[in-house]
């Protein structure tokens, strides 16, 4: 016991691992554990392009729990702890910034109606939540989609077409006006079911095809570009912040004779 | 017997196994990377109009910023919120930072912190208040339209927001001069719908390529005054700030990537027509 004292005095009363453990769990130390670990997990979830595996299937289901457990804990300390239980039992909160609020009442039976869903027989709960729900925002949605998002949008597609051509510029103009108004009509008619796609009708709608082709074309195209751009966010993390900026750096300079 | 016929040039490409494509692909991601081509960068006038805009405001204005997204989209969207949080610090404006995705705070704290370094005299409740996630959605932006303080009781770092010197100044949605909102989905269009067109606020957005597409009629109706797109958009944007960095140093790898695909599926297009050239030769000489 005398031994074990002088060893507590000699280290600020840490025991030998402990001080030894305290060197490793410094923030420099987690930021290397975390980076070798975060490489690892990023090199399991890229060998699913080879085949399926267990060390992909191990790092897919590390991350859903991960991400649940995380969701979970943010929702209750972030929401359910200040907004539901501390105005209920103000005496729960140590900054005392809380008082009694009873409404909240109402608030925390409709959610634990949507609980009862997993509930064989209580499940017809839940409907009243979300009659409650989805009344009450299309109520908040319904004017301001209309003036903020449909009003504005049918203005923008009903400008009128100018025909005057004396720079670039305005040929420019001219051209993606013509575009915007053979687009957005030749779409409506390809999705006009009241009238059978025939002779001129079908002609216009043939044109709208190719005008949802020519969009969802773009549309892949930017889809390459973001899926490309997280392959290239893994890959400076692997090269720079794991292999490291020294070691990348010299076997480029390698290769350029430096 | 029958002989069996080998597969042609034509057919062995067009059923080339996905690996190769795949090294192919890590290939011309990784060599640009250790080999820098400096490929040039124009920019765009969707992103010059963003960044004009914060440029153009006089000193001191309020600028919100939302940040909605999460380390999935953390490649494109995190070098251009930290590109436009710095020409912000330099304007010497007052930002707000809100998030409306769970696993976006920790995103917005590493930049601040980053940021900080470069300018330790930006101070937090002074110039910056970062007010962490709340979670809600579009019920967020609405009730952010009558002040942050009671959205947000408390910052990210658990300060009360009631009474900071910033949130005297710049308390509500309507008190901005100009909002920048960094968009991995549809949060954008519950910022548009019941935020900047209901408090005539307006309004920029940092954008991840795949919901680009989806933006762009925004623009089209002045709805938003401009867009930095994916991660070109990212490196646009570090260009006009003169400070490149990764987004930068990415773009010679997504260039090359970009040529490859093009190739691949031209050739793929091309064999493709000669295959079926190739088989209705071989049906006129069977007949």
């Amino acid at each position: 016991m005398t031994h074990l004292g002088i060893i507590l005095l000699q280290n600020n009363g840490l025991l030998p691992w402990q001080e030894a453990m305290g060197t490793f769990f410094t923030e420099g130390g987690m930021i290397v554990v975390g980076t070798w670990i975060a490489a690892g997990l990023t090199l399991f979830m890229f060998s699913f392009v080879y085949k399926d595996n267990p060390f992909f299937r191990f790092g897919e289901h590390l991350y859903l729990g991960i991400s649940a457990g995380y969701l979970m804990s943010l929702y209750f300390f972030n929401n359910m702890k200040p907004k539901f239980f501390y105005p209920l039992m103000p005496f729960l909160d140590a900054s005392g910034d809380s008082t009694l609020n009873l409404w909240v009442i109402i608030p925390g039976i409709l959610g634990l109606f949507i609980i009862f869903r997993l509930i064989p027989g209580w499940g017809w709960l839940s409907r009243i939540t979300f009659a409650f729900y989805i009344g009450g925002f299309t109520g908040i949605s319904f004017p301001k989609v209309l003036n903020g998002l449909l009003l504005p949008q049918f203005y923008a597609t009903m400008q009128s077409i100018p025909w005057q051509v004396n720079s670039l510029d305005s040929a420019v103009l001219l051209l993606n006006s013509l575009v915007l108004f053979v687009g957005a009509l030749s779409v409506l008619v390809y999705f006009f079911f009241s009238m059978e796609h025939r002779g001129f009708i079908g002609g216009v709608s043939r044109v709208g095809i190719y005008t949802l082709m020519i969009a969802f074309g773009a549309s892949f195209g930017y889809t390459i570009m973001a899926r490309i751009s997280l392959l290239i966010g893994r890959m400076q993390f692997l090269m720079f912040d794991w292999i490291g900026d020294e070691i990348v750096a010299r076997i480029g300079s390698l290769f350029h004779g430096g | 017997m029958e002989k069996v016929q080998k597969p042609s040039f034509i057919e062995r490409f067009l059923q080339l196994d996905r690996r190769i494509i795949y090294t192919l692909v890590a290939l011309a991601v990784a060599i640009p990377l250790l080999f820098p081509l400096g490929l040039p960068i124009k920019v765009t006038p969707e992103v010059q109009s963003v960044y004009d805009m914060i440029e153009d405001l006089p000193e001191g204005s309020n600028i919100l910023m939302s940040a909605d997204f999460d380390p999935a989209s953390m490649p494109e969207l995190y070098p251009m919120m930290k590109s436009v949080m710095r020409h912000i610090i330099r304007k010497h404006h007052k930002l707000a930072i809100t998030v409306l995705w769970p696993n976006g705070p920790n995103l917005v704290a590493q930049c601040i912190e980053e940021l900080k370094q470069e300018y330790p005299e930006w101070t937090n409740t002074v110039d910056y208040v970062f007010l962490g996630y709340q979670v809600g959605g579009a019920i967020v932006i609405i009730s952010v339209g009558d002040s942050f303080s009671g959205t947000f009781p408390k910052d990210y770092y658990g300060e009360s927001t009631d009474g900071m010197p910033i949130i005297k100044e710049f308390n509500q949605l309507g008190q901005a001069d100009y909002m920048v909102m960094f968009e991995a989905g549809n949060s954008g269009d519950w910022w548009i719908v019941y935020g900047t067109e209901v408090h005539d606020v307006p309004v920029g957005g940092g954008v991840t390529a795949v919901v680009a597409p989806m933006y762009y009629p925004y623009l089209q109706a002045k709805q938003l005054n401009g867009i930095i797109g994916g991660l070109k958009g990212a490196a646009e944007y570090e260009k006009l700030t003169d400070v490149p960095a990764l987004a930068t140093s990415a773009m010679d790898s997504q260039s090359m990537v970009h040529a490859l695909i093009f190739v691949a599926i031209v050739l793929a297009n091309i064999f493709a027509l000669m295959l079926v050239g190739q088989k209705r030769r071989q049906a006129r000489e069977e007949m």
